[in-house]
């Protein structure tokens, strides 16, 4: 029997992942553990979250050297040798800043996590910053600001969070060339002492972990006591700008387009709504700006639309690089697409699919022990447990065309676009 | 250790299967055995052109993505020079979906006309986005010329130039698939919780019927042994001067392939790296510097790229290259220097294994390369590269007459 390639073959409701508990124990100086041990891992992921990340600092200079130089050398491994063990053991580091904290991780193989605790418990607490590495992070970042000044995507993006943001608040700050001679060795020593070293963290562990491995964990990396500094006082204030802003760039064969606005983040009671909707028009690859500009118009290799939460805000944005003949058009369908999902029911065939995209895409983020731990992490943050998964999988499963024809409409009535252009705009 | 059960179908598919019941995710990916070193010199950026088109319908799928989102799934594809991979994740229930959907495109394409035109443009803008609007964007453009004269190495897979792209015809990628998209030039990996017979089936129902094709014969020049040294400047308008060097190496395939990988762990993996420590900390040359391989099949190149100081001189900064290279050469490293890039290859090497899709790839690749079980010993392989090997092999590459280097000047 020859078989019948026309017939699609059966699709089976996509199952509800099932997540892993997460222990919770005080340690000492009411140090939260979160634990996720599993004892067939090879690996061990250690991961601290300090208090005050790029929110706390004016310009993010100071802990962008601090993220660079963190391993340049410690007061019993000078010179990089602290690196040089952490690599010995083959030990993976990050030092990680967001807006308001700033992550601490080290992923090793368990047979080396006695050594590799004790070494971090050293990058913790024994940082030696040299005005000699110093001046080498800071020409290097310079440096590098300088390439990044001549692309398109780095200059749109700047722009579009300064429109939004505004000149005071750390997101919407831009980054200009005299800002390399403001920051000083001191600074990176003061944000170190003040945000990291014997400063209060909240602990995950996640991988393979002995009840001795947890022990030493808590006596290494948890001060007898925590020493409050004095912290840097910054306001951090939004103060949108303008609607739209372009800014040229010589030879620019593309151009990068941003279109967007602040919004609100994931305590408002729609945020999860609002994810579908924002789903429909450009989160995905099969998303309407990407059947329009990439599959239709060929204009571009790529367009998104992306939904962001932070602590004191929310950010919409629209970006993609396209060829600079069809800036135009672009914003013209960006706008079309956008009226269309404010104005017109969703088919129940597309809604079907972007139902089943989002439910297999919450089952494949389910997939792991490590992206489980680094999930639960996010959600923790947010003030949010397991059960914000479920919700969301909720959510999915209900919205009708009716439903997310309101959540867009309230969605984009909550600010007025804005729009950034950088490189030449016809 | 990764399980695996590996089988042929009669019309030449290899299959792969590996089992892993911990995850609720199911992966499929798919080898062609053709990349950009297939193409002809006048039609370069075909495959990864092609890559594109295999998403714009097959002859009874109009839309492959929708029809993948809808059962849950996600999908991606690449080019290399050496191949063409395309692989899904999606739940385990709905696995036949996707069998479905990359048999229909096996056995041929829609051809759509729309597709062409839309892919050769969107192709063209991925072409400006990655080279030629990124400054410093046509260094690896630049660099493979300079290293290789006859080998299909020397143009990458994006193309020469712009115009390859622009003349594809319809008759140029008909012709493209039927000599290079077969059964039998292709290595079918599942990865994730099954029943084995299940599978066996949905293969055979989907896949089986799919007659074998003459595939091309590979006929591809070597590449002859460089006599001496190459050397190119330029000048562009980025802000500052960058150093690249590429001294020809083995291929992947190669005994001496992990050595030489770990040579440049040794010299640019970490703050405490022979690079990093001499010329950016030491003597102040560079502010960043990078070497890798090109992990290619046939002989590849061995990189080492970095940007220098602005008041440093190009001349200056590669003869103190030149020197760190030639000091590996000269002196054994130390047993720990080995130790430590062995460490960090292994985690990295257990890190990557742990996801179904990784290991369907990886289980691709070990059977391309002539072994599925190279999955297995290849962390032997790196472990058991002892102080000498580090030594004969930096000898043997880095020799002047062995290299290309390229002055990318910054306009002042």
């Amino acid at each position: 029997m020859s078989l019948d390639r026309t017939i699609v073959p059966a699709q089976h409701a996509i199952e509800t992942p099932k997540y892993w508990q997460i222990e919770h124990r005080i340690l000492k100086l009411n140090t939260n553990l979160h634990l996720l041990a599993k004892s067939d891992e090879l690996l061990s992921s250690v991961v601290l979250v300090f208090k005050g990340g790029l929110g706390a600092s004016d310009d993010g200079l100071d802990i962008g050297l601090m993220k660079s130089m963190i391993l340049s050398g410690t007061k019993h491994y000078p010179n990089s040798e602290i690196s040089d063990e952490l690599d010995f053991y083959g030990a993976y580091f990050q030092l990680n800043p967001t807006y308001n904290s700033t992550e601490v991780q080290v992923i090793c193989l368990h047979r080396y996590l006695k050594p590799v605790i004790k070494l971090l418990k050293e990058v913790l607490t024994n940082c030696v910053f040299t005005q000699d590495d110093f001046e080498i992070y800071l020409e290097k970042k310079k440096q590098h600001f300088q390439i990044s000044k001549k692309k398109v995507a780095f200059l749109g993006r700047m722009h579009y969070m300064n429109q939004i943001f505004g000149d005071s608040h750390t997101y919407g700050k831009q980054r200009f060339d005299e800002d390399y001679g403001k920051v000083s060795c001191d600074d990176v020593v003061k944000h170190y002492e003040a945000y990291i070293k014997n400063q209060p963290f909240e602990l995950f562990l996640t991988g393979k972990f002995e009840k001795e491995d947890i022990t030493l964990i808590e006596d290494e990396l948890i001060p007898e006591k925590f020493e409050v500094k004095n912290k840097n006082k910054v306001e951090n204030v939004i103060i949108p700008k303008g609607k739209s802003f372009n800014i040229e760039l010589e030879d620019a064969m593309q151009s990068s387009v941003t279109v967007g606005f602040p919004c609100a983040n994931s305590s408002h009671p729609e945020f999860l709504e609002w994810k579908v909707v924002n789903t429909i028009l450009g989160g995905y690859f099969g998303s309407r700006l990407m059947k329009n500009i990439r599959e239709d118009k060929g204009y571009t290799y790529g367009i998104s639309s992306q939904l962001v939460h932070y602590p004191d805000s929310g950010m919409f944005k629209i970006s993609t690089e396209v060829g600079s003949q069809h800036v135009e058009d672009t914003l013209k369908q960006i706008y079309d697409e956008i009226e269309i999902i404010k104005t017109e029911l969703i088919s129940e065939s597309e809604l079907d699919l972007v139902k089943n995209y989002l439910l297999g895409g919450v089952l494949s983020s389910s997939d792991g022990l490590m992206q489980q731990a680094s999930m639960y992490k996010i959600l923790y943050e947010q003030g949010f447990s397991w059960q914000r998964m479920h919700d969301f999988i909720d959510v999915v499963k209900n919205v009708t065309p009716e439903s997310v024809l309101k959540s867009a409409q309230s969605f984009f009535s909550q600010n007025e676009m804005v729009e950034v252009v950088a490189g030449i705009k016809h | 250790m990764i399980n695996y059960t590996k089988y042929k179908l009669d019309n030449g598919l290899t299959v792969l299967l590996h089992l892993d019941e911990s995850s609720p995710m199911i992966a499929v990916n798919l080898l062609y055995n053709v990349g950009a070193r297939d193409e002809n010199p006048e039609q370069t950026g075909f495959a990864h052109l092609f890559e594109h088109l295999m998403f714009g319908g097959s002859v009874n799928i109009e839309n492959y993505d929708t029809i993948l989102e809808r059962a849950g799934g996600q999908n991606n594809a690449f080019t290399s020079n050496d191949i063409t991979n395309y692989y899904i994740t999606l739940p385990k229930n709905n696995l036949e979906t996707a069998l479905w959907l990359e048999s229909d495109r096996m056995l041929s394409l829609a051809f759509s006309e729309k597709s062409l035109e839309v892919q050769r443009s969107v192709v063209i803008e991925e072409f400006k986005q990655n080279y030629l609007n990124q400054p410093y964007g046509d260094s690896s453009l630049l660099m493979r010329e300079l290293a290789y004269k006859e080998h299909p190495y020397r143009w990458s897979t994006i193309g020469k130039e712009i115009a390859h792209i622009a003349d594809a015809t319809m008759e140029d990628v008909k012709s493209f698939f039927y000599k290079h998209y077969a059964p039998n030039n292709c290595i079918l990996t599942i990865a994730g919780d099954f029943k084995e017979n299940d599978v066996n089936a949905l293969v055979e129902k989907y896949f089986g019927g799919i007659p074998s094709r003459e595939v091309a014969t590979r006929n591809i020049p070597t590449e002859p042994k460089q006599t001496e040294p190459r050397f190119l400047e330029v000048e562009r308008n980025v802000p500052s001067d960058m150093l690249y060097k590429a001294y020809h190496m083995v291929g992947k395939q190669d005994e001496n392939y992990p050595a030489c990988d770990l040579i440049s762990d040794i010299l640019s993996r970490g703050e405490s790296s022979v690079l990093n420590q001499k010329l950016v900390k030491e003597l102040k040359l560079f502010n960043q510097i990078d070497a890798y391989v090109s992990g290619s099949d046939d002989p590849g190149l061995f990189y080492v790229v970095g940007q220098i100081g602005d008041t440093v001189s190009l001349e200056e900064a590669d003869k103190a290259v030149e020197q760190v290279l030639e000091a590996l050469s000269i002196t054994p490293i130390t047993e720990r220097q080995l130790t430590k890039v062995k460490n960090k290859f292994e985690v990295a090497h257990v890190y990557n294994l742990s996801s179904v899709l990784n290991k369907a790839m990886e289980l691709s690749f070990a059977e391309l390369a002539g072994d599925v079980n190279k999955i297995n010993v290849d962390l032997d392989k790196y472990r058991n590269v002892q102080i000498d090997d580090i030594q004969i092999n930096a000898k043997q590459m880095f020799r002047k007459e062995n290299c290309s280097t390229l002055y990318y000047k910054a306009k002042r």
